[in-house]
């Protein structure tokens, strides 16, 4: 049994002795990149998340496309117009081909909208609920009748992605979730549950052939481990660099973080509808929220410089509005107040509440970057105006659908606009509920002015992109720099990692498109 | 002990169905998949579609009852989150959990078993104070600790070792395994380290006392009356003696390295069933956890019932009844 034991010890000095050499070879044209979670699907319209489109956006195309700032761009369509404020054509680009081989035409690109839009199992249905009619004009026209005018429909054609009708047909719903065919930079060649995913580079692409010609998506759930295996040169891009590392990280002379701002919102809400709120208790037994002197107060008394320095470590963006730059409705002119406690002590007084009353702030703890901290931040800045604030941070799972049944009365949560378009926060987080149209979906305060609503339906109805600014940038001064329906916090950093050879743009979306990568040699 | 064993298969699957029931009971109960399946921009009247599609809103009982007709058929559901069978996914990953715990187990009993017996023997030598101080820091170290240092120490600061995933792998009958090829081995050193240290110590400190005790017994002194060498003594005899408690724990553990590879999977991006379990229940995949639950536990009842079998041949005086 002694022997055995040092044999096992012996291999082992072995093994390790051989590790040197059989080390890095394989990182000279491939690119190894560690996700924070694993894509659940390869078919496009399954589920709506972030790491799952992710590896879409590399195998499929849409019409449009989304540039690094967030820009729409054309893709498989070369151009479109508005046809009445109904009807849009799309001239696609000719000569493109799917994986396979076979040519991508209207057919396609109506088969794929449809599909979309019925397929049992899609999470993509709204983005193609508005479409009435698909019509293929010819191999490389496309109509598209809308239900109502609907500005935003190109911008939407940039989130559902091409599939090949006669691949979809012959193979059937379920093959597509391991086996896709697109028309994109990269195409799936090896997925081990849990392990990698290997893409490799389609020489064919239509925008050129990628320059990095294979990338293996490693799912590196755990962050440190995922930290380790950048330092160690095991992979050279990481998403999500926990706040932490990011020291570590700079001390490497061969790595380096890079961020950009994200366009998720962190923001508060207060229950405005109901004259008694279930987590509020106030002297004169009424719900405060209801006075806008008591909502400016809130947004007068947090201090979010502090939350982004010390809470954030410096890696938000304090913001006076409800997007970042980069969404379509931003408002240059909308800045976030000066932080002034003793205002807002003087506004709680003329408001009724000189001792301020007590409320409950419900956040999740595992939805936003520091969520539960940002909360316990906010709780002790309200204190000082004499809000006593108890801070209910619980996982996402039971705080979302708590939100859902409306049984909060403040909350802590966060929004990105997606595609790009204010008008995307605007109809489910401003407009009055409205179940029925699928309005004020997200609308937890019951925020309701009638003013905002028009505002909100006429920008959703209108197709010209200057009128729609105008409306959306209106819509907000009054939601929130007149009624202070919401209060924003600081618009979400995104870090990632990656070693100073990967030559790459962060992209506004966050999103990692190889074809846009490239390997210094 | 045909009456034996069908006795217990039977109380095997009374365990399981109470395991079922509890673990439903508790799903039922802890949120809703469905908000975290559909992107946030949802209307309620999509929220509710799937709902319907998904059977979740259904009562309870229809939900249990459901679930155990399908299960009977040996259906445990379809995962929420990859739309695939919730059992092809678990099977797809057991192996590289089996691969990483038996290695786990190789790896104590080798060293766990050898390095026991000598700190009995020879209390005072300096391997045996080793084994002894070394065996009650493995016993108290934190897993995730232990992890994370050795990716820092052999990863990070000397690159001897890749820090994660499970490397190359070859299809031997099937089976996806990194037994075969050098990266997969080198993959699986420091995983399979960290999840046994802990019972690398147990097995030390177990097969010490156990020995110590043995030793001092009449029988010992009455075989080395009789001139039997000390390794015989050592070995054969006393041995015996003591292994009828490390085979249960053995047996007790390879189910808990098997279950609790949930946190050295994490750690190493191991691409086992623990790691899948753990993102399982980060979505709220339903089908995917309780299927999990369900075949761990029934590892537990199959392992604890073969340990019970082996007693009757390390001992003869036992009977199965």
């Amino acid at each position: 049994m002694k022997s055995n034991g040092m044999g096992k010890w012996l291999a082992l000095g072995a093994l390790v002795l051989s590790l040197l050499s059989s080390g890095r070879a394989l990182a000279q044209s491939a690119l190894v990149d560690g996700v924070a979670s694993e894509p659940r699907s390869a078919d496009p319209y399954f589920h709506a998340e972030e790491p799952t489109n992710n590896l879409n956006w590399n195998i499929y195309d849409g019409l449009t496309r989304f540039d690094v700032d967030y820009k729409l761009q054309p893709a498989l369509a070369e151009k479109w117009e508005a046809v009445d404020d109904r009807t849009w054509v799309f001239h696609l680009r000719k000569g493109v081909k799917f994986h396979d081989g076979t040519p991508f035409t209207a057919e396609d690109a109506k088969f794929s909208i449809h599909r979309c839009g019925t397929w049992a199992k899609s999470g993509y249905k709204d983005s193609v609920s508005q479409i009435e009619r698909v019509d293929a004009v010819d191999p490389h026209t496309v109509k598209i009748v809308t239900k109502g005018p609907f500005g935003i429909l190109p911008a939407m054609m940039g989130r559902v992605m091409m599939m090949s009708k006669a691949y979809v047909e012959k193979t059937g719903d379920d093959a597509q979730a391991t086996k896709p065919i697109g028309t994109g930079a990269y195409e799936l060649k090896e997925w081990v549950r849990g392990d990698h995913l290997t893409l490799v580079a389609n020489e064919g692409y239509f925008r050129g052939a990628p320059k990095i010609k294979q990338v293996v998506i490693r799912p590196l759930t755990n962050d440190a481990t995922r930290t380790a295996a950048l330092l160690s040169g095991e992979v050279q891009l990481i998403i999500d660099v926990p706040v932490r590392d990011v020291a570590r990280i700079k001390a490497e002379s061969k790595i380096e973080v890079v961020s950009r701002d994200s366009s998720r919102v962190i923001f508060l809400k207060m229950d405005q509808a109901r004259e008694k709120s279930p987590k509020l208790e106030s002297p004169t037994g009424k719900n405060p929220f209801l006075d806008v002197r008591v909502r400016r107060a809130f947004y007068l008394g947090i201090n979010e410089e502090a939350i982004a320095t010390h809470v954030m470590n410096g890696f938000a963006l304090p913001i006076g509005q409800m997007y970042p730059s980069s969404i379509f409705g931003y408002d240059e002119g909308l800045k976030r107040p000066a932080f002034d406690p003793e205002k807002a002590k003087a506004l709680l007084k003329e408001a009724g509440y000189p001792n301020g009353f007590s409320v409950t702030l419900d956040s999740p703890n595992d939805r936003y970057v520091n969520d539960e901290q940002i909360a316990q931040a906010v709780a002790a800045d309200l204190a000082r105006i004499g809000i006593k604030v108890k801070v209910n941070a619980i996982p996402k799972n039971t705080y979302f659908p708590m939100m859902d049944r409306f049984e909060s009365s403040f909350s802590l949560i966060g929004w990105a606009c997606n595609p790009p378009d204010a008008i995307r926060f605007l109809d489910t987080n401003a407009h009055t509920v409205d179940d029925a149209k699928g309005l004020g979906r997200y609308n937890y305060g019951h925020y309701s002015n009638k003013k905002v609503d028009e505002l909100i339906q006429a920008a959703s109805r209108s197709i010209k992109q200057e009128e729609r600014l105008k409306l959306m940038v209106e819509a907000q001064r009054v939601a929130v720099a007149e009624d202070v329906a919401f209060i924003p916090l600081h618009a979400q950093v995104n870090l990632h990692a990656k070693t100073k050879t990967l030559i790459w743009q962060v992209r506004a979306d966050n999103y990692h498109i190889y074809f846009e990568m490239d390997l210094a040699k | 002990m045909f009456g034996y064993l069908l006795k217990r298969i039977l109380q095997s699957l009374g365990v399981l169905l109470a395991v079922s029931l509890v673990v439903f009971l508790f799903l039922y109960h802890s949120g809703d998949p469905v908000q975290l399946l559909l992107p946030p921009d949802a209307t309620r009247q999509q929220v509710e579609e799937l709902r319907r599609h998904l059977g979740l809103d259904q009562p309870f009982a229809v939900q249990y009852g459901n679930f155990l007709r399908n299960a009977l058929q040996g259906d445990l559901g379809t995962s929420f989150a990859f739309n695939q069978p919730a059992i092809r996914l678990i099977v797809e990953r057991a192996p590289a959990t089996l691969e990483l715990a038996l290695t786990a187990m190789t790896f104590s009993i080798l060293i766990g078993i050898p390095a026991g017996m000598i700190a009995a023997v020879r209390p005072k030598s300096w391997l045996a104070r080793l084994a002894l101080s070394g065996s009650l820091l493995g016993i108290s170290m934190p897993v995730f600790w232990l992890g994370i240092i050795l990716i820092l120490v052999f990863s990070v600061y000397l690159g001897w070792l890749p820090s994660s995933g499970r490397g190359e792998t070859t299809l031997i009958a099937g089976l996806r395994t990194g037994l075969f090829t050098l990266d997969g081995l080198r993959h699986l050193v420091m995983p399979a380290l960290t999840l046994a240290v802990f019972q690398l110590a147990l097995n030390i400190r177990l097969v010490h006392a156990g020995m110590m005790e043995v030793l001092l017994q009449d029988f010992v002194k009455f075989l080395k009356a009789k001139g039997l060498s000390e390794r015989r003594i050592v070995l054969v005899h006393t041995l015996k003696n003591i292994l009828i408690p490390v085979v249960t724990v053995l047996g007790l553990q390879l189910g808990n390295l098997i279950a609790f590879s949930v946190v050295t999977e994490s750690i190493f991006a191991w691409p086992g069933m623990g790691k899948l379990a753990i993102d399982s229940i980060h979505g709220l995949d339903r089908p995917v956890i309780l299927a999990y639950l369900l075949i761990v536990s029934a590892l537990f009842v199959f392992i604890n019932l073969a340990v019970d079998m082996v007693y009757t041949f390390l001992d003869p005086r036992i009977r199965l009844k």
